[in-house]
């Protein structure tokens, strides 16, 4: 209720909102009685105010008339602000301030560097983990391949034959290592001396009399593979033309050993 | 209470643009005045820079006062609570005990006790409706907060207001019949 002593009280002290201190002021306008009481409320106040006044002190008085007679009012500056602006600048504790922020700036860069350097450290050992890691790789593969070579020519149902080159070719050497079980043959010429690029050296099986291909020797391989052929009397080493020929050049063996 | 209203025609004249209306309304009214802002904001350097902020708003607003919708120290009293307000925002805190809606001020006023006490007839008065008058005119609480403040519910505040301002209007008007700047006079001597 508008009319209330309570709300009354709120009107004159400022606590009421926007829209009831205007319906109340309306009806104070057309309410003498009304208005008679809050005249009383307000001087009660005022006398409560009056009761409990505090002499302030004489600079706030000289302090406005400066302001008001140089016409600064609306940019006067502040008292307390003034005060406080002496005191920060005067106790020394923007010092302090900077000191801190000076130390915490050199403490961030101080850890932003050894950021870096250990970003740096981790990203070597990084690639050398890696490095290691495909050097391992290939070592194993690289066993793999000589487990598989090591198991070809020392397995039990391997024959190890020795072809020893002739008055053409002295000094040469080249060992087939033939599995009959598994039908396999494979050939080591490591010491068989490089031809010109426009021969080759060619391996031949006798069977029956008749010369059958069984492959090239210039691969560059250390242990050849080559086709086995059944009944084999002699294996035979002739030098061709490059790329080999569908039959021997007898003038051109080498080298041959019996089965 | 007197109706002689002596502030009437200072304050005719500040709205004609008298700079010596202004100080003499100063000298009427910046013991009141300073009296709330010094118990509001709790620091003397601060309430002197509050007075000084109140009457230059009054000087630059004095136009926008309207002697028909009251008292010039009531809008007087309002614009300075409320740059008291204004200057204490974030100091002010309160802490909500859960469950219990129940308020406690955490910052008590720094200023000094003797000089900010309550003085007249406010003494006569029992300590919860003194308590209640201080909150709200003294230290520019709202009801909404001030019942919080002394853990009643509201229409209880509302009713130690009543009482309060009721005592008060018996013991002015025992007072002797006088404009109030004489019984300012009166009450200092």
């Amino acid at each position: 209720m508008l009319t209330e002593e309570g709300t009354l009280t709120q009107y004159i002290l400022g606590e009421l909102d926007g829209e009831t201190t205007q319906a109340l002021e309306e009806l104070l306008q057309s309410d003498p009685k009304l208005k008679g009481k809050v005249l009383e409320l307000e001087d009660q106040f005022e006398q409560l105010g009056l009761e409990n006044a505090i002499t302030p002190p004489a600079s706030v008085k000289e302090k406005l008339i400066e302001v008001v007679e140089s016409g600064s009012s609306r940019e006067h500056p502040s008292i307390a602000a003034q005060s406080k602006k002496v005191s920060v600048w005067s106790s020394g504790s923007w010092r302090i301030a900077a000191g801190i922020a000076l130390l915490f700036g050199l403490a961030s860069l101080w850890l932003f560097t050894q950021w870096q350097n250990t970003r740096s450290d981790l990203e070597a050992l990084q690639n050398e983990s890696r490095q290691l890691s495909d050097r391992l790789n290939a070592l194993e593969q690289e066993i793999a391949v000589v487990n598989t070579k090591y198991t070809q020519v020392n397995h039990p149902d391997v024959v190890p034959l020795v072809l020893v080159g002739n008055d053409q070719l002295p000094g040469s050497k080249v060992v087939a290592y033939m599995n009959h079980t598994s039908r396999s043959v494979v050939v080591n010429t490591a010491a068989l001396p490089d031809l010109k690029n426009t021969q080759s050296y060619q391996m031949w099986a006798d069977v029956d009399g008749v010369m059958i291909d069984m492959g090239l020797l210039d691969s560059g391989e250390d242990l050849i593979p080559l086709k086995y052929i059944d009944r084999a009397e002699s294996l035979n080493i002739t030098v061709e033309p490059y790329g080999g020929s569908e039959h021997p050049t007898v003038s051109n063996l080498i080298s041959y050993v019996k089965l | 209470m007197s109706t002689e209203r002596k502030e009437i025609p200072l304050v005719a004249e500040l709205k004609n643009g008298d700079k010596s209306a202004l100080y003499g309304l100063y000298d009427m009214y910046s013991g009141s005045l300073y009296g709330v802002i010094l118990r509001v904001v709790g620091n003397e350097d601060e309430a002197k820079d509050v007075l000084q902020e109140t009457f230059i708003t009054i000087w630059k607003k004095i136009a926008s006062y309207d002697e028909t919708k009251g008292r010039f120290y009531t809008w007087a009293y309002r614009i300075a609570k409320n740059s008291s307000l204004n200057r204490i925002r974030n100091q002010r805190q309160f802490i909500q005990i859960e469950d219990s809606g129940v308020y406690k001020m955490t910052e008590e006023p720094k200023s000094n006790p003797e000089m900010t006490q309550l003085n007249g007839l406010l003494l006569e008065l029992e300590p919860h409706h003194q308590e209640a008058i201080r909150l709200v005119y003294f230290n520019g609480y709202t009801h909404a907060e001030a019942h919080k403040v002394m853990n009643v519910p509201l229409g209880t505040f509302k009713s130690y207001i009543r009482q309060a301002l009721k005592h008060l209007r018996a013991g002015y008007a025992t007072l002797p019949a006088m404009g109030w700047l004489n019984l300012f006079e009166w009450i200092y001597g």
